[in-house]
This record gives C-alpha cells, sequence and structure tokens, in this order.
C-alpha cells in the first residue's frame, strides 16, 4: 500500500470540497512561484506544514520523511549553482586557486541558490498538501472540471487501479523469493531482481488477456466513463 | 435459452479442452457444473458467454446458434453475466460505485436509472457499507461482492459463477450462498455455478454436470447425482457429507444440516 495514497483516503480533510483543496494549494503555489521575498517563501513553507500536519492531520514523522527526499535532490542540485569558476579572484567572496583558474562562491550565485531552494520547498509544500489531502476520484473530478481530456483521465484512472494490483504482486514475488533467500547476497539478489522483473513482465500480459475478456462481458466499447465519476 | 450443443473446443497447442458436450441450462434453476481442477469449467463457462469459439458443435441462445459478431454477442451478453473467480480481474476502478455502474453506462443506462440499480446491487450483496472506500483498500471477500454487484446490476437473465466460494472464509461462504439463493428465488435469475466445493453445490443446485477431463461423465437432479459415488471418484471429486452420512451411516437423505439436526433431536426423543 503506498502510503501518499493510504492518507489522500484518511486525512482529517478527506471530506472537504476537492476544489478548495486545490484553490489553496494552487494559489500559493503560484505565488511561490512569482515570489522573490525569502520571508513569503518560508511563511508559505510553515503554512503548508501547518495545514498538513495540524489540520489535515497527516503524522509529523510520515511527514518530514517525506520531505526528506526532494530535500536531498535539491540539496545536491545547490553546489552546482553556488560553486562558480573565473580566472579572475575577485568576483568571489570565497575561492581557491585550481591552477588556471579560481573556484568559489559569489554572493549573486549564493543568494540565486537561496531563493531558488525556498522557491523550490515552498512549491513542494503546496503539492504536498494536495496530494496528501486529495484521493485520486476527487483529483479526477477536478481535472475533469477544468477540461481536461478524456483519454488522459481514463489513463490516470486505469494506471491508478493498476499501480497497486502489480506492487501487490511484486511485493508477493519478492517476499517468495526472499523466503528462499533470494537476496541474501549481491549476485543472488541480481537473479532474484531479474527474475522478478520477468515474471512480473508475464503476469502483466495474462492480466492483460483476462482484462479483455472481463471488459467484453462487460459490454466495454470504448470508453471507461469518467466525466461522471464522483456522486453529489 | 442457453445450451451448448456437442461443443468441442481445442487450445492452440491442440489439447482438448471440452469434447462433444451438451448441457441444457433449461433443466434446473440453479445448474452446477463440478469437476477437478483443470477439468474444463473454466473453459466451458468461456464458451457459453462467446468468449472462446468452439471448433465444432455450437452454443444456441434462444434457440439460435451463437454469431460471433459484434451485434449478436452484445445481444448475448446483455442476457448473460458470467462474474469470475479473481475479482482484482474483473474490477477497473477504484472506486466502487463506478466499478457496480460500468456495465449499464456501456449499455448507456441514464445515471438516474444507474444510480437506483447500482445502489440495489451493491445493497444486495452487502457491499453498500463500503461502497466509499476505494477498491485497494478492500479485503478479498469485499471485492468479491463489488465484482458480483457489478454482474448484478446488469440484470441479466442468466449467471455464471466461475468458483464463487474459492479462497473465501466461512462467513462470506455463507453470505455468497445467501446471495446466490435470493439471486434465484427472488430475483428469478437462472444461476449456473463451476465449483469443486462439493457441499456448497449440494446446498445450492438442483441439478448437476459432472465434468470430468473435458467430457460430461454423469448429469442427474443433485441428489441422483451425489449418490453415484463410482463417477465421483472417477472425476476427483468426493459426496457431500450429507451424502455420506446418508450412504454411511443409514440416515435419510438431508438436504441441510439444520434438517439433520432436528432429525436427530426429534428421534432421540423417540426412542426416550
Amino acid at each position: 500500500m503506498l502510503i501518499i495514497d493510504k492518507y489522500a483516503y484518511t486525512n482529517n480533510l478527506k471530506n472537504m470540497s476537492p476544489k478548495r483543496k486545490f484553490g489553496y494549494s494552487m494559489g500559493f503555489l503560484v505565488a511561490a512561484l512569482i515570489n522573490k521575498d525569502p520571508i513569503i517563501f518560508i511563511a508559505i513553507i510553515l503554512l503548508g506544514f501547518i495545514a498538513t500536519v495540524f489540520w489535515a492531520k497527516i503524522p509529523l514523522r510520515s511527514y518530514l520523511l517525506m520531505l526528506a527526499t526532494p530535500y536531498v535532490f535539491i540539496l545536491t542540485s545547490m553546489v552546482a549553482i553556488i560553486v562558480s569558476f573565473s580566472p579572475d579572484p575577485s568576483v568571489f567572496l570565497r575561492s581557491f586557486d585550481a591552477g588556471p583558474f579560481y573556484i568559489g562562491i559569489t554572493t549573486m550565485g549564493l543568494q540565486s541558490a537561496l531563493t531558488l531552494f525556498l522557491r523550490a520547498m515552498a512549491s513542494i509544500s503546496c503539492l504536498y498538501f494536495l496530494t496528501l489531502t486529495t484521493p485520486m476520484d476527487q483529483q479526477i473530478y477536478i481535472m475533469n472540471s477544468m477540461k481536461i481530456p478524456k483519454t488522459f483521465l481514463e489513463l490516470y484512472a486505469l494506471v491508478y487501479r493498476f499501480i497497486f494490483i502489480f506492487l501487490d504482486e511484486s511485493v508477493e514475488i519478492y517476499r517468495a523469493q526472499e523466503m528462499r533467500f533470494g537476496y541474501n547476497n549481491l549476485k543472488n539478489s541480481y537473479k532474484s531482481l531479474s527474475v522478478l522483473i520477468r515474471i512480473l513482465f508475464t503476469r502483466v500480459m495474462n492480466r492483460y488477456k483476462d482484462m479483455e475478456i472481463a471488459l467484453d462481458s462487460k459490454l466495454y466499447n470504448g470508453d471507461f466513463h469518467i466525466e461522471k465519476q464522483r456522486r453529489g | 435459452m442457453l445450451e451448448m450443443k456437442d461443443l468441442t473446443y481445442i487450445y492452440e497447442d491442440g489439447t482438448v479442452a471440452l469434447e462433444n458436450i451438451s448441457i441444457d441450462l433449461e433443466k434446473g434453476k440453479r445448474i452446477g457444473i463440478i469437476g477437478s481442477n483443470g477439468a474444463g469449467k473454466s473453459t466451458l463457462f468461456l464458451n457459453f458467454t462467446g468468449v472462446l469459439r468452439p471448433k465444432k458443435g455450437e452454443v444456441r441462445f434462444n434457440g439460435k446458434p451463437v454469431k460471433y459478431s459484434k451485434d449478436f454477442l452484445r445481444q448475448l451478453r446483455e442476457k448473460v453475466g458470467i462474474v469470475f473467480q479473481d475479482p482484482d480481474k474483473q474490477i477497473f476502478f477504484s472506486t466502487v460505485y463506478d466499478d457496480a455502474a460500468f456495465g449499464l453506462r456501456n449499455l448507456g443506462v441514464s445515471e438516474d436509472e444507474i444510480q437506483l440499480r447500482v445502489e440495489k446491487a451493491l445493497k444486495s450483496v452487502g457491499a453498500d457499507e463500503f461502497s466509499d472506500k476505494p477498491v485497494h483498500f478492500l479485503s478479498h471477500g469485499q471485492k468479491k461482492r463489488v465484482a458480483i454487484a457489478g454482474v448484478i446490476a446488469m440484470d441479466n437473465s442468466i449467471i455464471f459463477f466461475d468458483e464463487p466460494s474459492a479462497g473465501l472464509d466461512p462467513t462470506v461462504t455463507q453470505a455468497m450462498e445467501d446471495i446466490l439463493i435470493n439471486l434465484s428465488e427472488e430475483e428469478n435469475k437462472k444461476i449456473v455455478i463451476s465449483s469443486h466445493d462439493m457441499d456448497l453445490i449440494y446446498k445450492i443446485c438442483d441439478y448437476v454436470y459432472v465434468l470430468d477431463h473435458g467430457k460430461v461423465i454423469a448429469k442427474g437432479s443433485t441428489d441422483e447425482v451425489f449418490l453415484m459415488d463410482e463417477i465421483l471418484s472417477q472425476a476427483g471429486l468426493t459426496q457431500p457429507w450429507l451424502v455420506k452420512i446418508h450412504v454411511n451411516m443409514k440416515y435419510p437423505l438431508f438436504k441441510t444440516e439444520e434438517e439433520l439436526y432436528s432429525y436427530h433431536k426429534n428421534g432421540s426423543k423417540k426412542s426416550i
């Protein structure tokens, strides 16, 4: 079971109008994208944190763990922005001589890195609020009212359904392999993983065949009827 | 309304899955197809519903041989529904309501009527309690109920159930029996059940076909068939426990366990 999905269906705001949730998070997202003031970024991050943890009641620990992943990516990419090269040492705050040129940090680089970092974190906290409080059927409802093409929504709904089916199957295969020491050393792990992928692929194809039969017996004629999803 | 005449089905690899099968669904209200694993029960159902095309012989629908054209199959499947063994293979939506409504929406039924029929169907299988949960949060038994609701909502006159009790706990199996009986008694549906759960078939069905290696080796009313011990062993099956008690302990043949208990109670009173 995907943890984000679990929270989307169980959080305190699951019954709130999806348009409101979407409105809040998109409003702040746009603000985060046009803003340049660090104070406002921090305000948005805090607001997102409070809304998600205290209002929607997502456990603090899981929320922080979920934030940790993008943090790592953003921090590593920061390095590339902060560090610059130049033959002239006077443009740097701090620098060292690396032979034909100098490597160092500039005020400009530091500033743009900070803005970028805060902007990314503010945007992430807006999007986390949305994904952690809005279940899939509500997401489809919003996208549908925004006139997003039906074909995309059908794909979205089907992919979502099948994520769980294949996740369950791969977990089952993994456990069965693990019980028989399939992952006890590196060599076995590689072998087991390749077997897992192969089995999963054949199962996907078998499922596809069975699904065709089931669709035929339910008189499927090309439409997945997304437009009427969500009652009341 | 639906029957099979001398039907033979051969798989691509040459395996004969069904051989000269004749089955008439008019013989009973609740028909059982029993056989061991690999006897051909599922293949038989797929031939009945027009998914597979027989090599020889035919399936007759309302007296006419089934044509494998889109139009004809649509007509057939408006009347004939099938509940597959694995609910995950027939649930396409993540919301219970939308999945149950899928078939009706394909038929172009109005949303108001869909709501009436879907809610009734969900209620009749006891799925209304969890209808607001996403499908991947449901247990196997709950998914099974949703899959059945999707077929019931179609209001077919014949419904095939492929191994309806497979993988279900005793409580859900009991609920499944009630659903099957209710469909047949209250809604007047023809029910066809494939199973190797002999007790279930004995309790529910009134006419039984025994399938072994793709052939019908016996047929008849439930009481008749389950007394043919040799035939059942040949097919890799056993007698239901109530029949075993009748044969081995000289009790009369009871249809339900309650009958046996009340007989026993009254009988022991008499002897005092």
